[in-house]
């Protein structure tokens, strides 16, 4: 959203914004979301927010791409040429194309997420103890790695990985939805 | 006749890194009600970036930097950003190049139409709807294609949704930019006629921007031959072609193929278009003119009116 308007309008908002998730995006995404999660304490909407967070400027910066070039086509043009107010443009043209592009990204950055969430809780700066959690299975389990009992810490593990899957397949079908192209 | 459009003097520079691109310059020309001007000239001389400057559209760097533009008595110059997106579409619309480009992927066909009815007039959607049904065929798509997305579309059945769209509104003008030229023969001459039976029903003027000289012979009434920026020669189509007097007119004409001569050279003007950051002070044209003299070379020739309605930007007839 913050992308579309950004990259849309340009000038001075587009300068700030930019440098702010700019400011973020160069921080390494996990260590930025343990600090964040230790600043917060642990807690779901806490380490939501971390997580929420480091993946915003990702989403900004290519939301703000896609508008950049979208806002130059020609269908963007011609729809200048009928009379369209910008608010059409934004929404009707530009918005629903940069759309198509985001379950991907979503997808990707959902799976990844997971994996974040895994290695917050991993090191204890995730949901608390009564929540159950991957990432914490994982860490209790790990303790017994040494002593050949692995199957505490595979399952938790294998079915990080098969969620992750999980999402990127389902960004697939979302992106077939919405592009009329990939529509058979 | 009261004229419809009427450009003076126009400039349009386009403010590059390199320097000022003078794209436009001092054009002048005008259409009245119902009349097509063929606006002809090579590649780089401007054509398109007149056409759009008279929707106040030049991208960005671009800029209109001097000259009037009057539609319907209206100085264009003093219109707001608001009342200009009212024009557009309502009173001047445009037909672009590339169909394949000029619609939105995402959108159904019937709804660029629906959609643009709806910006302009207050009409609710069903009515909107109904009127994009008889615009469908107007330009002869069947009705069950309402629904379809623009790349269930051919090329030219998408240049047809784009002269729907441009006649939507039943505008006085439409710029219809090399609207043929990414198109077979076949199609190029089924789209140019639907487009002239289109202008005739709907009384519209229309500035045809093309590089093809024969085209516009077909259906223009007037030509404006454009060189580096500038309008060289403006004249009634049969005029034109009659004695075409600019030189580079002559020479351009000279260059079109004749396929009942055979085993002939296909002849061409030599030389370059002239660098238009950097024009030339005297004629633009003159290193490739045969008739150059010293003064070409040194001054600017003006645009005379030599009979009614005939104008020429040549020293010769000065």
């Amino acid at each position: 959203m913050l992308g579309l308007l950004s990259g849309y309008i340009g000038g001075k908002l587009d300068s700030i914004l930019s440098l702010v998730m700019d400011a973020v995006y160069s921080f390494p995404g996990l260590i930025l979301a343990i600090v964040l999660a230790a600043m917060l304490g642990p807690g779901i909407v806490n380490t939501a927010v971390a997580i929420a967070v480091i993946y915003t400027p990702t989403y900004f910066r290519i939301v703000r791409g896609l508008v950049l070039s979208l806002k130059e086509s020609l269908f963007v043009e011609a729809a200048r040429a009928t009379g369209a107010k910008d608010r059409t443009i934004v929404f009707k043209y530009i918005f629903p194309n940069v759309l198509s592009s985001v379950p991907i990204i979503l997808s990707l950055n959902a799976a990844d997420a997971v994996l974040t969430l895994a290695a917050l809780s991993f090191l204890g700066l995730g949901l608390p103890a009564p929540t159950p959690d991957w990432g914490f299975d994982l860490k209790a389990g790990h303790a017994y790695l040494a002593s050949r009992i692995w199957w505490p810490s595979t399952f938790p593990g294998l079915l990080i990985v098969l969620l992750t899957l999980g999402f990127s397949l389902f960004g697939e079908g979302i992106s077939e939805i919405l592009n009329p192209e990939l529509r058979r | 006749m009261k004229n419809l459009l009427e450009v003076k003097n126009l400039k349009v520079y386009y403010y590059t890194r390199e320097g000022v691109v003078k794209a436009v310059d001092q054009a002048s020309f005008s259409i009245k009600k119902g009349e097509t001007v063929g606006l002809v000239g090579e590649s780089g001389s401007g054509k398109s970036t007149l056409g759009l400057s008279i929707l106040k559209l030049v991208p960005s760097p671009g800029r209109i930097v001097g000259g009037e533009l009057f539609f319907d008595g209206k100085d264009l110059a003093k219109l707001d950003n608001k009342q200009m997106r009212k024009l557009r579409g309502r009173w001047i619309s445009m037909v672009f190049q590339d169909p394949m480009a000029s619609l939105n992927p995402l959108m159904r066909v019937g709804d660029h139409l629906t959609e643009t009815i709806k910006t302009h007039e207050k009409v609710t959607h069903k009515d909107a709807e109904k009127r994009a049904l008889l615009l469908l065929d107007e330009v002869g798509i069947s009705l069950e294609r309402f629904k379809d997305y623009p790349h269930q579309f051919s090329g030219g059945m998408r240049q047809r949704v784009g002269i729907a769209l441009a006649i939507a509104l039943n505008p006085n003008l439409v710029i219809a930019d090399e609207f043929t030229s990414s198109l077979d023969v076949i199609v190029q001459s089924q789209i140019l006629s639907l487009m002239n039976n289109l202008k005739r029903s709907h009384n519209m003027g229309m500035i045809l921007i093309s590089h093809d000289i024969s085209l516009v012979s077909e259906i223009a009434d007037k030509v404006a031959l454009m060189y580096a920026g500038q309008i060289v020669e403006f004249a009634e189509v049969n005029a034109f072609f009659e004695e075409h007097l600019h030189p580079y007119s002559e020479r351009l004409l000279n260059s079109v193929p004749n396929i009942q001569l055979s085993d002939q050279n296909l002849s061409y003007i030599p030389g370059m278009p002239p660098d238009l950051i950097h024009p030339l002070k005297g004629c633009r044209f003159y290193p490739r003119c045969s008739y150059a003299t010293n003064t070409c070379r040194e001054k600017e020739p003006p645009l005379v009116e030599i009979e009614t309605g005939y104008m020429v930007k040549c020293f010769r007839y000065d």
